[in-house]
């Protein structure tokens, strides 16, 4: 699950909520935060990426106020810290069915 | 035959031929060993078992790609794992991978910058094409959802590309020197994540000979069943 935010800080509360929520909860979490800025080069959204073992846990995160979408936009195209493109125009995309043995 | 399919209790019995201790392996990394996880099987380091520490390294939890039973998989999301180090051509790269998905632009691994010595899905399934400053021609010899070993030669004109035991591809992919890897992503990280599953990468600093190439073909062959 992905979660899609409209204001920067709100993307990044939840990834400091996220990581103070694993250093509690996952055995050995050692990650030095859970997640960098990761905004949308077209629109003005921010995502935070939900752990996929968050219900493996007693304790609970609220995100009953947060949109949640289970894969990202096809349109979305992180912002590059260098300016390069791709070499190769991505108006050619072509999505295949993921494993089913992938959770 | 002994027919191990790559299990993994198995995997580790496997004789690793001499040619990869003969000191041109740069970088070896293997699923079984030397892997930091914790609880959850989320991978922060994938141990270089080369003796030259190059390794992969993930300090951010959202990157971090999963460890399972078959493989190190990264989630065409935001994972992959970067190890920096001097890599310059020639580079004989053997792995062992698997398109979990395929989306076309996305790069199963890349060159420590961007397009470096690149791994990339493209044209149209399964196809991948392989780029170090030029692009090679599309290969469709490695199936979605099948573990393959694919043998690449970055070395200027004289380029080698080839999955499993198919016809070998040769031409020039360009010059570009690696200078590190980059799994699961292009060589900035910033995008191009892969939808793949990783089980060992060996990275060397020569143009293998024909039976140095075979022997590490027929090691992973036999160790992973392919």
């Amino acid at each position: 699950m992905i979660a899609i935010f409209y204001a920067e800080e709100d993307s990044l509360s939840l990834s400091e909520t996220i990581h103070n929520f694993l250093i509690k909860n996952r055995d050995r979490y050692s990650a030095e935060k859970w997640s960098n800025i990761n905004k949308s080069d077209s629109e003005e959204k921010w995502l935070t990426k939900i752990p996929s073992d968050i219900n493996n846990y007693k304790e609970k995160i609220d995100m009953r106020s947060i949109e949640l979408i289970n894969e990202l936009p096809s349109d979305w195209e992180n912002i590059s810290s260098v300016g390069k493109a791709y070499f190769i125009p991505e108006d050619d995309e072509e999505e295949i069915q993921p494993d089913p043995d992938y959770k | 035959m002994l027919n191990l399919n790559g299990n993994i209790n198995n995997i580790n019995k496997i004789a690793e031929p001499n040619v990869l201790f003969d000191g041109n392996t740069i970088a070896w990394y293997d699923y079984t060993k030397k892997v930091t996880k914790d609880g959850s099987d989320f991978v922060s380091v994938w141990g270089d078992i080369s003796g030259n520490s190059n390794n992969l390294l993930q300090a951010i939890g959202t990157n971090q790609p999963l460890w399972r039973q078959t493989g190190i998989l990264f989630d065409g999301i935001d994972n992959f794992m970067k190890a920096t180090f001097t890599f310059n051509q020639p580079e004989q790269i053997y792995i062992v991978l698997r398109q979990v998905s395929w989306t076309a632009n996305r790069r199963l691994f890349d060159g420590g910058n961007d397009a470096t010595g690149a791994l990339q899905q493209h044209p149209s399934t399964p196809s991948l094409f392989v780029y170090a400053g030029s692009q090679s021609s599309a290969n469709a010899n490695l199936a979605v959802g099948s573990f393959g070993i694919v043998k690449i030669l970055f070395n200027g004109a004289s380029g080698k590309f080839q999955i499993n035991k198919t016809t070998e591809i040769t031409g020039n992919f360009g010059s570009l020197n690696m200078g590190g890897i980059v799994l699961g992503a292009r060589g900035d990280t910033t995008g191009s994540y892969s939808n793949v599953e990783f089980k060992e990468a060996i990275l060397r600093n020569v143009a293998d000979s024909a039976e140095n190439k075979s022997d590490i073909d027929n090691y992973l062959s036999r160790k992973y069943g392919i």
